[in-house]
């Protein structure tokens, strides 16, 4: 835990409603935005951060003081979204338009497009491939080329040793780029 | 952080001399500005500049990666934060002892539950009222005629005793009746004496 945290844990800890709302108005969009990436589509992202953060209320009196209060309530929020994939994964729910949420973007190997929307076709091209990335590749690429965490801080996170973060990484690189390959899109130009 | 086993290829582990999967495996490294070993990190610049196909995949990789960190971040929608505080108090996973420096929670009121001061009161009364049903249960019973009970000799009649419980008799009178009833051959007493 860092130093300027300490007040605020104290504050949560002796009930002070205002410290709940701090923390709850501090890391909202980050732990939206995480358990989006994890879950994927299909998931309701502000009701998996909701459970993430009474998870944390809940368990408040396990937090060690180990980790900061951040990276203690994100590890939270990832296991919650991965906690769901696993429960969709048991239960599948087909939807209408097909079993990946529909076809990919087809790479437009036509005229040239600009820039900006060729690098926007990319941006869609990936995240169609990267839902169908296994796990733990896809949460560890996530985490490391999404939310921008170093590899001690993903390896705290998902309780992993640095090694295999560097391991999981070079093998998520290579499984995306063959998920694009098949998707007839090269990240480099044309397919 | 776990004691899990380190999931490294051996091609990385060994040394070993190189080739395309020890090669991307380093530049998965050096994209990400991790420290490599010089000579290692020389042998696969050398590997990729005579192996067309690695620095495709390398520049493939670079391009994925950039695709990836500029898909945008989402913003919690309005109410959020109420929503989630309102949650919590209605799960009970807030603390009691409420003593917020400012005001509190405006989704939060009449939410959250009683502070364990306004409890107190209450509990006091509770307990005073509680002693004093123990204190006049225990009067009442100690008030009952105790020669009724008392007596082991009487005890023996004692659906007699229970009859004259309900009649309309003083405590005295029945113990006089009942001793009577003792000396009373009618009722088992023998002749001359008690039983």
């Amino acid at each position: 835990m860092r130093d300027d945290e300490r007040p605020l844990v104290a504050r949560l800890r002796a009930g002070d409603q205002d410290a709940y709302r701090e923390i709850v108005d501090a890391y909202r969009d980050r732990i939206i935005t995480v358990v989006a990436r994890v879950a994927g589509p299909g998931a309701d992202a502000e009701d998996l951060a909701q459970d993430a953060f009474l998870k944390a209320f809940a368990a408040l009196d396990r937090f060690d003081g180990r980790s900061a209060l951040f990276t203690w309530i994100y590890r939270i929020a990832v296991n919650t979204a991965r906690d769901w994939v696993d429960y969709r994964r048991r239960r599948p729910v087909v939807p209408l338009e097909g079993p990946h949420g529909g076809p990919a973007e087809p790479a437009d190997t036509g005229a040239l497009p600009s820039e900006a929307a060729e690098r926007s076709e990319l941006r869609a091209a990936v995240r169609a491939a990267l839902e169908r990335l296994p796990e733990p590749f896809r949460t560890t690429l996530i985490l490391r080329e999404m939310e921008g965490h170093s590899y001690e801080e993903v390896a705290d996170i998902l309780g992993i040793s640095i090694g295999t973060v560097e391991s999981r990484l070079f093998r998520a690189r290579a499984k995306l780029r063959a998920l694009l390959e098949q998707q007839g899109v090269r990240p480099g130009g044309a397919a | 952080m776990s004691a899990e086993r380190d999931e490294r290829p051996a091609h990385e582990t060994r040394p070993e001399p190189m080739d395309e999967a020890r090669c991307l495996f380093v530049f998965s490294l050096l994209l990400d500005g991790r420290p490599v070993d010089p000579a290692l990190e020389r042998a696969a610049r050398d590997w990729a500049a005579s192996h067309p196909e690695c620095e495709r995949a390398i520049e493939d990789w670079r391009r994925q990666s950039r695709a990836l960190s500029e898909q945008p971040p989402l913003t919690a929608s309005a109410g959020f934060t109420g929503r989630v505080l309102a949650a919590a108090a209605r799960q009970g996973v807030l603390r009691e002892t409420v003593a917020a420096a400012g005001a509190a929670a405006p989704a939060l009121a009449g939410l959250a539950p009683a502070p364990i001061e306004t409890l107190r009161p209450f509990a006091r009364q509770l307990a005073l009222a509680a002693g004093i049903a123990l204190l006049l249960s225990l009067f009442v019973t100690l008030a009952r005629p105790a020669e009724l009970r008392a007596d082991a000799a009487i005890a023996r009649h004692r659906h007699a005793v229970d009859g004259f419980r309900a009649s309309p008799f003083a405590a005295d009178d029945i113990a006089a009746g009942l001793r009577a009833r003792l000396a009373d051959a009618e009722f088992g007493a023998r002749p001359g004496g008690r039983r």
